[in-house]
C-alpha cells in the first residue's frame, strides 16, 4: 500500500469556521432576544454587540465558503437557494400576520427562520450526496 | 462520465478519506464522484489523476450518446 500526505488543516479549518459560524449566530440570536428586555440604557449597547456578533457571523460563513470544495460548494448552493425560497415565503406570511395584528415584533424571526432553513438544506443535500 | 477512481483506490489500497485528504475534499465528495452523483471540475480531477500518476482520461471516461472515450 503506498501513502499519501493528507491536508488535514484544511478538513479542520472547515469544521472550526462551520463551528465558529454557528457560535456567532447563537451568540448574535442571544444577544439581540436579551436587548429586547433590556432596559433602555443597556438595550443600545446589546443591539450593537448584537449586530457585531451578526457581523461575525456573516464574515465567518464567507469564510467557510473560502475554504469549502467545490462539492461544499455546491451543496451550499442548493441549501441557500431553499434558504432564499423558504424566506421568501415566510416573510410574506409574517407580513400579512403583522398586518392582521398578530406576530408584533417578529422582524428578527425571519433571519432566524433563515439559517435554520439553511442549516435544514446543508443536512438535506449533504445526505443525498450520502451512499 | 464515469470514473476508474474506485478501482484505482483498490489497487492502491486508499480509503476514499485518505483520496480525500490528499486531494483537499471532504469524503464525502470522493464518494459523490465514485457513485456519479457529483462531476469534479477540472482542477479536481487533474489532482486526482496525478495522485494516480495517470492522465485524465484515464481516470475518468467521458461517454458521448452511450459510446465513452477515453480510459484503457
Amino acid at each position: 500500500m503506498s501513502t499519501l500526505s493528507g491536508s488535514q488543516p484544511l478538513k479542520r479549518q472547515r469544521k472550526n469556521t462551520l463551528r465558529l459560524f454557528y457560535v456567532f449566530v447563537l451568540l448574535a440570536t442571544g444577544t439581540i432576544t436579551s436587548a429586547l428586555k433590556a432596559s433602555q440604557r443597556v438595550q443600545v449597547a446589546l443591539f450593537i454587540l448584537g449586530f457585531v456578533l451578526a457581523g461575525g457571523g456573516i464574515w465567518t460563513f464567507l469564510r467557510f465558503l473560502k475554504v469549502a470544495d467545490t462539492h461544499q460548494r455546491l451543496i451550499n448552493h442548493e441549501a441557500t437557494s431553499i434558504a432564499f425560497v423558504g424566506s421568501l415565503f415566510l416573510t410574506l406570511a409574517v407580513g400579512i400576520l403583522q398586518r392582521l395584528g398578530f406576530l408584533s415584533g417578529a422582524s428578527l424571526l425571519v433571519p432566524a427562520l433563515m439559517i435554520a432553513l439553511w442549516s435544514i438544506g446543508l443536512i438535506v443535500f449533504s445526505w443525498r450526496y450520502q451512499e | 462520465m464515469k470514473t476508474r477512481i474506485r478501482v484505482l483506490r483498490a489497487e492502491k489500497e486508499w480509503s476514499q478519506a485518505d483520496l480525500a485528504d490528499a486531494v483537499g475534499v471532504t469524503r464525502q465528495c470522493i464518494n459523490a464522484v465514485e457513485t456519479g452523483r457529483y462531476e469534479p471540475g477540472l482542477d479536481l480531477a487533474f489532482k486526482i489523476a496525478r495522485i494516480f500518476g495517470k492522465n485524465v482520461e484515464d481516470v475518468f471516461l467521458y461517454e458521448e450518446n452511450g459510446t465513452s472515450s477515453g480510459g484503457q
